[in-house]
């Protein structure tokens, strides 16, 4: 319990830091030029998160009883619309001098509730295979996202 | 994460706007949410046909004929006392439609009343004209010699393209077989048949019907097939070879019509028909029922869909019609909800000439208790679907 408050803590301090660092620089380089900028990143960055938030709820949904979201709306074009959205946001956080470095913290409630979802889905996805095809199903996920890390991270 | 930590980034001087953009962003998201929530607790779905492009792909209504089946009403001219068909392949229960009729300036203008709209709801094949019924049973039989099944038709010999092309067409019990000698008599023809008109073929990407001129139609989902009423048990998988054997038609939709070779059985009457070349004929033979009902089962409608109606009469709706002349009505629904299939055939007839632009129906769900608990059922439906036993 000391520790999760601890971990917490930390993450509140770093987040609380970085905002603080982002807003004195853009108000430096961008207080006088473009002031409006700034609000269209802050609103960029929560509409990706509602947006990616909404769309982990309708996937969910579908998961748990296929056809009820994806017949009535098409989650590959709104994931592409999230990812241009996505893209936006970094291309303008690039472009005002911020970034948010992708670094996961094992400790996060925020990691394990998305591994703990991923297991979920998974397990939902594999409920009427043949018992010998899960295995490999699983596998070949779990090979998939090893080598989209190593390419996306750079990682060897 | 910043979704609940408002943004320090933002200058100060800049929180109050933020603050009102970042409600509206939660509000935008919030509506956005309630209103497809909404959508599919009660759903509406539109359909329309433009008489000045009828030939474009986005006409979700069916080309309108005319009652002697002719598609010359599509230009929009509909002359006074003639009557407009077209119908929309829905999914769902609906409470309600609206429909709009949009005319060109030059048209003749009704006066509110004069145009009638008249809703039926069935397959639609089943709204095909009575053709003349059958009184006597194919004389074609199927015989096997050497293991290789041939239709005996006309005093001629055609091979089949399989086993299970055969089936399709006569059960098992009813290929008799022969021996070589046939041959000398009969001399087998080198073309072969192919599955019956009305078979659905399975491969691994899908279902296909076989329509009277041998296409085969992929249908687009299950939920059409379950919608234009086939049963899964009539399916029959089939290989490369017997797929390719058959050309391949056009995608059949919600909008399909039931092919050549579909029977229906009329739970009113107890009668069968039979759809053939765009008639639906009654089938008054027992021997020609039987054979049929022993490759195929038969779709189940109601009578009732023929005589029961739903109608309204077009009102100038002035709020839309600055531009061109617009009439709009609504049609409670109510009395269709029971009736088997889900297309509904919308025929407008009217006292005048009328030269349209548009017709367009929208049909909608009333938010009420019972359609609330329809759609819990659905829900339940899709879930033991999903998790319930197999069968």
């Amino acid at each position: 319990m000391k520790r999760n408050e601890h971990a917490v803590t930390a993450t509140d301090k770093i987040v609380s830091e970085t905002a603080d660092t982002v807003s004195k620089r853009l108000h430096d380089r961008f207080g006088k030029i473009c002031t409006t900028t700034p609000v269209a990143f802050a609103l960029l960055i929560e509409a990706s998160e509602l947006s990616l938030f909404t769309f982990a709820v309708f996937l969910t949904i579908d998961a748990i009883l296929p056809g009820i979201i994806s017949s009535r709306l098409n989650l590959a074009s709104l994931f592409a619309v999230i990812l241009l959205l996505i893209a936006a946001t970094v291309a303008l956080g690039r472009h005002l001098g911020s970034v948010f470095p992708f670094t996961p913290d094992k400790k996060s409630p925020l990691t394990w509730i998305g591994i703990s979802w991923l297991a979920f889905l998974l397990t939902l996805s594999t409920i009427r295979f043949p018992y010998w095809a899960i295995p490999i199903i699983i596998g070949s996920l779990f090979l998939a996202a090893h080598l989209f890390w190593k390419i996306l991270f750079r990682k060897e | 994460m910043i979704l609940f930590r408002p943004a320090t980034i933002v200058p100060e001087r800049f929180r109050t706007p933020y603050r009102a953009l970042r409600v509206l962003l939660f509000v935008s998201f919030l509506g956005a949410g309630i209103l497809f929530a909404y959508d599919t607790l009660f759903p509406s779905q539109s359909f329309s046909f433009s008489f000045i492009n009828p030939d474009t792909e986005k006409n979700t209504l069916t080309d309108p004929l005319a009652p002697d089946g002719t598609d010359s009403l599509r230009k929009g001219r509909i002359p006074a006392e003639e009557t407009l068909r077209t119908s929309a392949g829905t999914v769902g229960s609906f409470s309600s439609a609206h429909v709009e009729l949009v005319l060109r300036k030059d048209s003749g203008i009704p006066k509110d009343g004069d145009v009638r709209i008249t809703l039926r709801k069935s397959y639609r094949s089943f709204f095909l004209p009575q053709g003349d019924p059958i009184t006597v049973a194919s004389k074609d039989r199927g015989v096997t010699v050497g293991g290789v099944p041939y239709l005996f038709s006309a005093d001629t010999l055609q091979p089949f393209l399989s086993d299970r092309a055969a089936l399709s067409h006569f059960p098992k019990e009813k290929l008799v077989t022969a021996n070589k000698e046939l041959f000398a008599m009969f001399p087998p023809k080198d073309t072969r048949i192919g599955f019956r008109e009305g078979s659905l073929l399975s491969d691994t990407q899908g279902v296909y019907s076989i329509d009277g001129d041998g296409l085969a139609h992929p249908i687009g989902s299950t939920q059409i097939f379950e919608s234009l009423g086939f049963h899964w048990n009539d399916v029959i998988p089939v290989n490369e070879e017997e797929l390719g054997f058959q050309k391949r038609g056009k995608i059949m939709l919600f909008d399909a019509a039931q092919p050549d070779g579909t029977v229906f059985h009329d739970t009113v009457t107890g009668t069968y028909s039979v759809v053939r070349r765009g008639k639906r004929l009654p089938i008054g033979s027992r021997e020609a029922l039987d054979a049929l009902l022993s490759v195929t089962t038969p779709i189940e409608a109601s009578g009732n869909s023929l005589s029961v109606t739903a109608t309204c009469t077009l009102k100038r709706d002035p709020f839309f019609s600055f531009q061109y002349p617009t009439y709009s009505c609504d049609v409670p629904l109510d009395a269709l909800k029971t009736l088997p299939g889900g297309s509904f055939e919308v025929a407008l007839q009217a006292k005048e000439e009328l030269h349209a632009i548009s017709l367009q129906t929208t049909f909608q769900t009333k938010p009420d208790r019972g359609n609330l608990g329809l759609f819990a059922n659905q829900i339940r439906d899709r879930f033991s679907t999903a998790y319930g036993r197999k069968q």
